[in-house]
């Protein structure tokens, strides 16, 4: 019975993510659309609301290219795999019932996005490329540099709430959020967030003025709709995590959908108005800058710990 | 005081006091040219100015507050086969052949349009009609060579070729943009209230 309950469960949080995706698309359209004095799409069917869903037809009904010497096997499975992994993060999010807590989730949310680094680069290897060969170079050290920053600065709240777990920030944080007094460190999360998922003002793998597309430009039809999905997927599940970590809301309740919609509207926020970074500066930024700011705060959060000077 | 106006400085006095080759002066007497002036000669207030607005981000700040007052703001787009923008009495379209109110065609082949056309896209042979009168047997605009200068308008005497407000006129062969006399007649005929209005609310500055 629970086994079924928890199938259930996911299931339905799986079909809602998708959904989320497709309309995601639609508000990142309309928003950025609103910031520059347009409209977005505001035509097909009842005022442009399905518009994604005739974005995903279109592309499911592209040819499919096939580059000369590439990895069949991989360059097919490859898209497959990046959608999995990013369902995979959405585990550590209880949706009904909390029927199923994974005690060490944040740990497997390393572990996952660890992974989405390998995925990056058998998309980008197999399709044989030289564009994309170079928007993986440039992706994927970003992500390996930032995933640093963001694992440590993850571990200092791990430290402050003294668990695994990303429900157990709720209990540390109901009478006080760790967005109020831990501002800097959101912001530094928010930053490698950003590079991590490869949003303006760091996407440079879309660098559409040096690169033509970055890792994925060989692919069509259903494959990038595949990279495409588990790009938003992860966005908003970084989304839902920063929400949780720093605002210490219940996982099953409603208005924790309100705060990822507000941080999606801050993450569309961000692109339009910030230029591209260049890339040496976002290099430096993370070696320089956020990497020492977070070890320190790791040092100091750890003999705080040490000293149980937090209790 | 900063390092490089030291060094400046310290230039100065060396070149002052070594006797430099004359082949090498020329190298060491450079010009800095990307001298940034407000890293320099730098007051304490502006210094703690720069300093805070650095420390606040307060152009990044000012970026997003532009950016979200312009998402509250009216969208500037116009829902254009069903709304469309305003158009200058001047505005150069599709062309016309006029006539007057009696019904007789304004062209007299006097093909001054003809000559003037930078694109000699118009033709006009002419002939005397059978009441005397010198009119055109053929007028035809190839509408794929027209630039819309407006200068056959400028050029004709009698305003009888005119460039309309007319601007959706798409075909869909190359044929169909060759027109001839009876084609630019027809809109004259189509067009003409319109046609009118622009050439009376312009005539004063012609």
């Amino acid at each position: 019975m629970f086994m079924f309950i928890m199938i259930i469960n996911f299931l339905f949080l799986f079909l809602m993510v998708f959904m989320s995706v497709a309309f995601f698309t639609l508000l990142e359209r309309k928003v950025l659309g609103y910031i520059q004095l347009r409209k977005g799409p505001n035509k097909f069917f009842i005022k442009g609301v399905f518009q994604p869903m005739g974005d995903g037809l279109k592309l499911f009904f592209k040819e499919v290219n096939y580059p000369s010497n590439m990895n069949f096997f991989i360059f097919m499975i490859s898209p497959l795999l990046g959608l999995l992994v990013s369902i995979f993060f959405w585990f550590i999010y209880p949706y009904i019932g909390m029927n199923y807590i994974m005690g060490f989730g944040l740990i497997y949310m390393f572990c996952c996005s660890s992974m989405m680094v390998y995925i990056f680069l058998m998309i980008s290897w197999s399709s044989n490329s030289n564009y994309s060969v170079l928007g993986m170079i440039r992706f994927i050290s970003q992500m390996i540099s930032y995933e640093v920053s963001m694992m440590i600065i993850i571990m200092n709240l791990m430290f402050l709430i003294n668990s695994f777990n990303l429900n157990d920030f709720y209990i540390y944080q109901i009478n006080m959020k760790f967005f109020f007094f831990l501002f800097f460190i959101f912001i530094l999360l928010l930053v490698s967030f950003l590079a991590e998922m490869n949003r303006s003002p760091f996407d440079f793998s879309e660098g559409e003025s040096e690169l033509v597309s970055g890792f994925n430009i060989e692919f069509s039809s259903l494959s990038f709709i595949f990279i495409f999905m588990s790009e938003y997927m992860s966005i908003m599940f970084m989304g839902m995590l920063l929400c949780e970590m720093f605002f210490g809301l219940m996982m099953n309740k409603f208005y924790l959908n309100i705060y990822i919609l507000m941080f999606m509207f801050l993450v569309i926020w961000l692109r339009g108005f910030l230029p591209r970074f260049r890339y040496d500066k976002l290099m430096y930024l993370v070696w320089k800058l956020i990497l020492p700011l977070s070890l320190f705060l790791f040092v100091f959060n750890f003999s705080m710990k040490l000293f149980n000077l937090y209790h | 005081m900063n390092l490089a106006a030291l060094t400046r400085a310290g230039n100065i006095v060396l070149r002052s006091t070594i006797r430099v080759p004359s082949r090498l002066a020329s190298q060491i007497n450079y010009v800095s040219v990307n001298r940034d002036d407000e890293f320099e000669n730098l007051s304490w207030s502006a210094m703690s100015d720069q300093a805070i607005s650095y420390a606040f981000v307060s152009e990044l700040c000012r970026g997003a507050a532009v950016s979200l007052a312009h998402f509250f703001k009216e969208p500037a787009t116009i829902n254009y086969p069903f709304e469309k923008g305003p158009l200058s009495p001047r505005f150069r379209g599709e062309h016309a052949l006029r006539r007057y109110p009696s019904g007789e065609e304004r062209c007299i082949a006097c093909k001054l349009c003809e000559a003037i056309c930078p694109a000699q896209a118009i033709t006009i042979e002419a002939e005397e009609r059978a009441d005397g009168s010198r009119r055109t047997t053929r007028y035809d605009i190839d509408m794929t060579k027209c630039i819309y200068c407006g200068f056959c308008q400028e050029a004709c005497p009698v305003d009888a070729i005119v460039e309309g407000p007319n601007f959706e006129y798409s075909t869909e062969t190359h044929e169909e943009l060759l027109y001839n006399k009876e084609k630019l007649l027809n809109n004259g005929d189509k067009w003409e209230s319109e046609i009118a209005a622009n050439i009376h609310a312009d005539h004063l500055y012609r």
